[in-house]
Parts: C-alpha cells; sequence; structure tokens
C-alpha cells in the first residue's frame, strides 16, 4: 500500500497523537462560513441608527461641525414638524422634507459658539476706556461718518446702496458765532435737525463709496468756510427783512433816545431794560393781555406817571 | 495688553500739521475722520511730504482746523507724549478704526430662522465682550399677489400669493475695526440660507 506522504500527515506524524484531528470528509460541499473580514465588524454600526449607538457625552461638535440639512438619524432629538393630518399627530422626523427645507442651527449649539468665539477672540481688542461715554466720543469725535454694506445670497457681491455716506456733526462742536450759525442754517436747510441739533450731509453722486466722502467732507468744509465769511451785500438787509424784532434797530428805541434828549434827563437802565423787553414780547410772541400789560406798565415808568 | 495699533501714518502726519503750526483735534493715538488721509493713503511708511501732496491733505487741514480747541494744549502735550511713547515701542503697528456703534438688519423670509440667528449673535456678542444696545424686530412686511389660477378664462377662480419679510435689527455698541471685522467676518460666515444683511457702520 503506498503511503501518502502530505504536508498534513508529515505534521500529524510529528506531533504526535496528541492532537486528534482529523478532517471531515465532505462529500457535498456546504457554503463557507462567514469570513472574518475586516469591515464586516463594524456592520452592527452601520445596521442601527447613529442616534442608537451614540454616546450621551459625545460632542456634538465633531457630529455636526458644519451647516447641513437636517438627518434624522445623527439628530438625537423627537421632532415632529409639519401640518398633522385628521387625528394625527404632526409628522415625525423619518423622511419630513419640511425639517429637511428649513436651515438648522444644529452646528451652532451653545457650547460650539463658546469654543469659536474663545478660538477667535485673540484678535479682538478691547474699546478705550476714556471713550466709554458718549460725551467724551462726541468731544473727541464730533464728526461721525455712516456707511452701510450689503449681504444676499445673489451672483454678485456688489450692492449700488453701498456707494452712499453720510456724514453728521454737531453744530455746537464746530464752535460758530450767531451770524455764522445763521448762514450755515440758510446754507444747510432741511439737512439741519433742530431737536438734535445735527447737520447731516450724505452723497451718493459718486460710483465709489471714498468718492462720495472725499465730497462730503468738501461740502462741510466749504459751508463752514462760506458761513464764517460776511458778504458786502450781507449789509443791505432792510429791517424789514429781519425775521424776528430787534429793539437795538427799532424805532422804538429811536423814541426813547429823542424823550432823554427832550427832558435831559437819562433813565436808569431796569427802565429802558424793562421797555425793551416789553416791546421784544409784543412783537416776537402774540399781543395778549400779559404782554399790553407789561408794556402799559414800562411805558408808566418811563413817563414816571 | 492689545491695543490695536495700526501704521505711523497718524503720527507722521500730526507731526506734519504740527510742523506747520495747525493744531490737531486730540485722537488719543487712532485714526479718525479728521485723519481721512491718514486711512486712504495705502503706504506702509510714508513720508510727510507725501502725506502733503495727496489731495486730501488740504481737506483734512482745514477739517482739522475746524475742531481745533483752545483747551486742547494740555490734551495735545500728553499726545504728543503718549505718541512717541507708541512710536518707540511699535513702529509698524497700525492704527484701529473707531465705530460708535454697528447696526446690523436681517432679513428673512421665516420668523424662526431669524429668531435663531438673533440668538446666535448676541450670544457671540457676549462672548466677544460687544455691547448689544438693542434688539428689534419691527413688522413684518407682506407683499400679496392676486392671480388667475387657468391659463385661459376661468376668472372667478384665482390663486393668492404672498411673500413675508421679517426683520431683525441689532445694535452693536462700541466696537474697535479690529472686533468688528473679526466678529461681522464669523457672524456673515454662519449666516443662514435666505437672510440677508445690511450692515450700517457709524465711524468715530
Amino acid at each position: 500500500m503506498r503511503f501518502l506522504l502530505n504536508l498534513s500527515t508529515c505534521k500529524m506524524l510529528l506531533q504526535g497523537s496528541s492532537e486528534e484531528k482529523f478532517k471531515v470528509l465532505e462529500l457535498v460541499k456546504k457554503k463557507s462560513a462567514a469570513k472574518k473580514k475586516f469591515g464586516r465588524t463594524l456592520e452592527k454600526f452601520f445596521k442601527q441608527p447613529r442616534i442608537q449607538v451614540q454616546s450621551v457625552t459625545q460632542d456634538w461638535g465633531s457630529v455636526w461641525p458644519g451647516p447641513r440639512s437636517f438627518h434624522p438619524a445623527s439628530v438625537p432629538l423627537p421632532i415632529r414638524m409639519g401640518y398633522p393630518k385628521k387625528n394625527e399627530p404632526s409628522p415625525d422626523k423619518w423622511g419630513n422634507a419640511e425639517l429637511m427645507k428649513i436651515p438648522n442651527f444644529l452646528h451652532l449649539t451653545p457650547p460650539v459658539i463658546e469654543r469659536q468665539c474663545k478660538a477667535i477672540k485673540k484678535f479682538c481688542t478691547p474699546w478705550p476706556k476714556e471713550l466709554e461715554s458718549e460725551e467724551a466720543q462726541n468731544f473727541f469725535y464730533p464728526l461721525v461718518v455712516k456707511t452701510s454694506s450689503y449681504l444676499q445670497s445673489s451672483p454678485s457681491l456688489r450692492d449700488a446702496r453701498a456707494r452712499s455716506v453720510s456724514i453728521t456733526v454737531s453744530l455746537d462742536s464746530l464752535k460758530l458765532d450767531w451770524h455764522g450759525c445763521d448762514k450755515l442754517l440758510r446754507l444747510v436747510g432741511e439737512r439741519f435737525d433742530p431737536i438734535t441739533r445735527l447737520l447731516t450731509i450724505t452723497a451718493d453722486r459718486c460710483p465709489l463709496s471714498q468718492q462720495n466722502l472725499d465730497y462730503c467732507v468738501y461740502l462741510l468744509t466749504v459751508i463752514y468756510n462760506e458761513s464764517k465769511k460776511t458778504e458786502p451785500w450781507e449789509h443791505e438787509k432792510g429791517e424789514f427783512d429781519y425775521e424776528y424784532f430787534d429793539f437795538d434797530r427799532s424805532k422804538s428805541k429811536e423814541t426813547v433816545e429823542k424823550l432823554q434828549e427832550f427832558t435831559g434827563e437819562i433813565l436808569p437802565e431796569e427802565k429802558i431794560e424793562s421797555y425793551s423787553n416789553a416791546v421784544v414780547a409784543i412783537h416776537n410772541e402774540d399781543e395778549n393781555e400779559e404782554t399790553l400789560e407789561n408794556y402799559k406798565n414800562a411805558v408808566l415808568k418811563i413817563l414816571k406817571l | 495688553m492689545s491695543v490695536g495699533l495700526k501704521s505711523t501714518r497718524l503720527i507722521s502726519l500730526i507731526r506734519c500739521c504740527q510742523a506747520s503750526q495747525r493744531i490737531v483735534q486730540p485722537s488719543l493715538g487712532y485714526a479718525n475722520m479728521q485723519d481721512c488721509s491718514s486711512i486712504w493713503v495705502h503706504e506702509s511708511t510714508p513720508s510727510p511730504s507725501k502725506l502733503l501732496s495727496y489731495q486730501a491733505s488740504q481737506q483734512l487741514l482745514t477739517v482739522s482746523k475746524l475742531f481745533s480747541t483752545t483747551h486742547s494744549n494740555n490734551a495735545s502735550s500728553v499726545q504728543e507724549d503718549k505718541l512717541s511713547e507708541l512710536t518707540t515701542e511699535k513702529d509698524q503697528a497700525e492704527f484701529d478704526k473707531l465705530y460708535r456703534s454697528i447696526t446690523l438688519e436681517c432679513r428673512g423670509h421665516d420668523k424662526a430662522v431669524l429668531a435663531s440667528y438673533s440668538r446666535f449673535l448676541t450670544t457671540a456678542a457676549k462672548h466677544l465682550e460687544i455691547c448689544v444696545d438693542k434688539i428689534d424686530t419691527p413688522r413684518h412686511h407682506i407683499i400679496r399677489y392676486d392671480t388667475l389660477k387657468s391659463a385661459f378664462v376661468k376668472k372667478k377662480h384665482r390663486v393668492q400669493y404672498e411673500i413675508r419679510t421679517y426683520f431683525l435689527i441689532i445694535k452693536f455698541l462700541r466696537l474697535t475695526s479690529s472686533t468688528a471685522d473679526t466678529f461681522l467676518e464669523y457672524v456673515q460666515r454662519n449666516i443662514p440660507e435666505g437672510v440677508a444683511m445690511i450692515v450700517t457702520k457709524y465711524i468715530v
């Protein structure tokens, strides 16, 4: 009998009869058992949705790092959304189109925001303490420039409205005398707000915002310088042109002076003052009993009656 | 301590202004509107002669003259000392612009999205230590269309459409340009879909 020498018999012979392993004779080949591949070990995870496998203490910021449409198998929240059918609750999260359409903020949970802000905090600078109050800001920086920029999802980055620039100055900070203020207000018209006492100059006529800013500053400079000047023709303004009654330029004062010349006495200043106040009140305010009464008393005092 | 200084354009500008015996508004070392040419001149190390030859410098000097104050004498001497310190310390540093306030107006078609975004904005502002002055939600604006349902005849049958725009206005106070740029970039990168933003800056 030929003794078949093959590797397995040699092994058996060498090892001895301690291992009594004989190959089972398979007449009909069975399907081989599941081979242990690497990926196969993770099958149990992929067969279940993530929500059933993830831990409660996981870092959600790593799970949902950026904006993403809602994924029901990853979000462990029992959310319902949408109009309910009759005698039914709102549709649940599985296959919910409304839930998937709406932008969610799952990538910006409070711990994530805190983490990201901490990371960018180093690029921020503190506001100077000296300029904490608005009075200080108005004192050191009376000129305020207003610009706008626009962000929208469109094919173009540009927005035509962004070229508009506005400058605001407080009238008091310009330190003009009475004539200067009056002239400036006439030049400026509606751009001055009498309640806040702010002059606002807006420009949008140039294509770029920097050009408009230049133009605003130029306008302010010109207006300021013009209002400081007194043109020779400004003296041609007659008394009938004045918007208010000025006692010093009026006939009433002339009358009082003539009276003084006539009597030869110089009246005390208080009497003249009371008279001038009474006359001014009648002109600038209404003619009511009070003003007329004051006028009567003042005249009687002057005439010593 | 980060003071946020930008270039020495301001310092050289003040020097050339002082050289021509004009009083410059006390500026505390920060770029402001009076120093507009320093903002516009895109040079790393400008010389006074270059600045003077720039067109806007004439306007600048008249504008700075506008705000000359008699009681700036003490302040300006202090400023000079401070500025000389600053130049020796940080020669290549740049100056921050200052924003008195920045108003963010967000517009969207969904109120809930804007509400979430507003929560994000306020939380981010809190972490970056930015003062939130006002949060306003004006009434939404509605555009309604009444159109025919059918392409041909059937006048009695119509379809009505409505476009709603919801508003969210948040005002932040007292930001330096570094803080503002950082905050705005962060916030604008995370703006949700379908939301538009208008940023209005009031430069001090």
